[in-house]
């Protein structure tokens, strides 16, 4: 039986505002609007990250999520056609469904098989750190430094690419305006 | 008799001198008693956790805190058009709104009840859903982040360690939204306006998270109150330490917030307005509102980051020093005004060069000095007088930082034939509006 406690109502909120969301970003015809509810969804999920305590990862998931890669996702959709209208006659509606199936089978035995009452918050509050950036950041640069540095890699290497795939060829685009001036 | 009578036109100033002289006593009666407002809502605390429990005491006494900061706004959206209004009419010789109430002071409230009266006009290809929630949605962020704002000691509403990096992600939540609201209105234009806005808005977030990345290793703490308390225990205010990082914080946010310069959102004498075209009645002055509360909310966190916040000199010891944060949040909305009346528009790709071949680079090399400073800064014990140095020192390679990118490298040589949206053409275009029934 779940106690009234003022906890749990703020924690029962939050996720059935996740879930209805999430549930929402599959069931809505409008790519648009299924990608309003999947921001309403990151938003749900850093609620449930601030109730644990982890102030720093629900405003990175806020940042980076929902501030961030929904961009991405807005400007992707915006390239894709009949973003607005009827998208329910998808023909990747079995294999989508298939692949939601396995997800939920991994996540549900990931689920009861990790025992998450080791590693809950009031076992994490017993360690006594007042400030969760300054330790993230010395971990960051400290034990994972290599982790680290190998990811700032990464993505100086996604950036060099995103600039040489957009980046124009000068003499090819000199040559078409020369042409166009010559019509 | 004579006397008397060429005494009469200092009459009406003897008496603004009276009421200003009267208005100061009762100012200072008030501030005796309004000095330090928490003690306020730690009374309703401590009377409510008497009656009933610890959870219900917290929720009224944070309920008034947030009443407090939420009537402040609103007190901000009513009178701040009024003061941009009659400013922007004294810096263009006009006269202004005048006649409304004693100098025009109702003029917001006749505004408003005129929006309220017009029709809501909906598109009839619009997406009736994103079209009705973007413009309350906006107002969420704007309020939102006024939370971890510093007003005074023992009076910051949400006192967390994470203070600037909660103002930058909510309010990175309003250009998802400003892109809903262009998209849902089903116009190309509004589309083509919410692109611009957030293309621009996108890439000064760079800028800004580098100025204050800045600000966050010199003082060490990404917490607004100990950001303030740093500068005033450092006796430096952080503005005249790192110029540039102000500069580019200003200035950046001008972009966020859509304000002169950078307010090409809404460039309706040059080309159409942005996101907001299909918008009338009172969901067009839910974006504005949002706009000039923004503008006050960049006042606020200018002061905070960069101004000292409540400290004045030692004044706060004798005034309110949420009267002194106020003024200075005035005092920067007040040099947005005069901004926007002096200052013509930057066109996008003006805008967008500048912040890609301007602010960043330099924001990156201020940075990087700023990262050596600060080493120096914390190896050494005495290192009060050494800040001041390196106030100067940054400040000279500030302006030389702009002399170098304005005269040598000559950002502002423009080619516009050579700007075309390659990517978008390869792969076939935007095509979001096939498909639907246009309005044009």
């Amino acid at each position: 039986m779940i106690e009234f406690s003022t906890y749990n109502v703020i924690f029962f909120s939050i996720s059935s505002f996740t879930l209805i969301s999430a549930i929402s970003v599959g069931l809505v015809n409008s790519l648009m609007r299924s990608l309003f509810f999947l921001i309403l969804t990151f938003i749900g999920v850093a609620g449930l990250f601030i109730l644990l305590s982890a102030d720093f990862i629900a405003i990175a998931q806020l940042l980076i999520y929902a501030g961030s890669i929904s961009i991405l996702l807005l400007f992707a959709v915006m390239l894709t056609p009949e973003s607005s209208t009827n998208n329910g006659n998808s023909k990747y509606f079995l294999p989508g469904i298939l692949i939601g199936i396995i997800f939920t089978y991994l996540m549900v035995a990931l689920v009861t098989i990790f025992q998450f009452n080791q590693l809950s918050g009031i076992h994490l509050k017993k360690l006594d750190f007042d400030n969760t950036i300054a330790s993230i950041g010395e971990l960051l640069l400290g034990k994972y430094i290599i982790a680290f540095e190998l990811a700032s890699i990464l993505l100086l290497f996604a950036l060099i690419g995103a600039i040489s795939i957009v980046r124009s060829n000068e003499s090819d685009f000199l040559i078409s305006l020369n042409n166009k001036d010559k019509k | 008799m004579s006397l008397i009578f060429s005494f009469i036109p200092y009459i009406k100033r003897l008496i603004v001198l009276i009421l200003i002289l009267f208005g100061l006593a009762v100012g200072f009666i008030l501030s005796k008693a309004l000095f330090d407002l928490s003690i306020y809502s730690n009374a309703v605390f401590d009377f409510m956790i008497d009656k009933s429990s610890y959870n219900v005491a917290y929720f009224s006494s944070s309920l008034i805190g947030a009443l407090g900061i939420i009537s402040f706004i609103g007190l901000v959206l009513l009178v701040g058009s009024w003061v941009e209004r009659r400013m922007i009419a004294k810096f263009q010789i006009r006269v202004g709104p005048n006649r409304v109430g004693i100098f025009g002071l109702l003029q917001p409230i006749a505004d408003a009840i005129k929006l309220m009266q017009k029709e809501v006009l909906v598109p009839a290809v619009a997406d009736k859903l994103l079209f009705f929630i973007a413009p309350v949605a906006i107002f969420i962020p704007a309020i939102l982040a006024w939370a971890p704002i510093p007003w005074g000691p023992n009076m910051t509403y949400l006192n967390i360690n994470i203070g600037i990096l909660y103002i930058f992600a909510v309010s990175s939540l309003t250009v998802p939204i400003i892109f809903f609201a262009g998209w849902s209105s089903m116009n190309h234009y509004a589309l083509l306006g919410s692109m611009r806005t957030v293309a621009m808005m996108v890439s000064y977030e760079i800028p800004i998270s580098l100025s204050l990345l800045s600000v966050v290793i010199i003082t060490g703490t990404l917490n607004l109150t100990e950001i303030v308390l740093w500068q005033s225990s450092n006796s430096i205010w952080l503005g005249l330490l790192i110029p540039f990082s102000l500069f580019t914080f200003f200035f950046s946010s001008t972009a966020e917030i859509n304000r002169t310069p950078n307010d090409i959102a809404e460039a309706e004498s040059e080309i159409v307005a942005g996101y907001h075209i299909e918008y009338s009645g009172m969901k067009a002055g839910l974006f504005m509102a949002v706009e000039l509360g923004n503008a006050v909310l960049l006042g606020a966190l200018v002061t905070s980051l960069f101004l000292n916040g409540w400290f004045l000199f030692g004044l706060e010891n004798y005034i309110p020093p949420y009267i002194i944060f106020i003024a200075k949040t005035v005092a920067i909305y007040i040099v947005l005004i005069w901004l926007r009346a002096t200052l013509p528009r930057f066109r996008l790709d003006q805008l967008m060069n500048f912040a890609w071949k301007m602010l960043i680079p330099v924001s990156i090399i201020n940075f990087f000095m700023i990262a050596i400073e600060t080493t120096i800064i914390t190896n050494l014990d005495s290192s009060k007088y050494i800040i001041y140095l390196f106030a100067i020192i940054n400040i000279a390679v500030f302006v030389g930082l702009i002399i170098l990118w304005s005269k040598i490298f000559k950002i502002d040589k423009f080619s516009p034939e050579k700007i075309a949206p390659i990517f978008a053409q390869k792969i076939g275009g935007i095509k979001a509006m096939e498909g639907t029934k246009s309005v044009d």
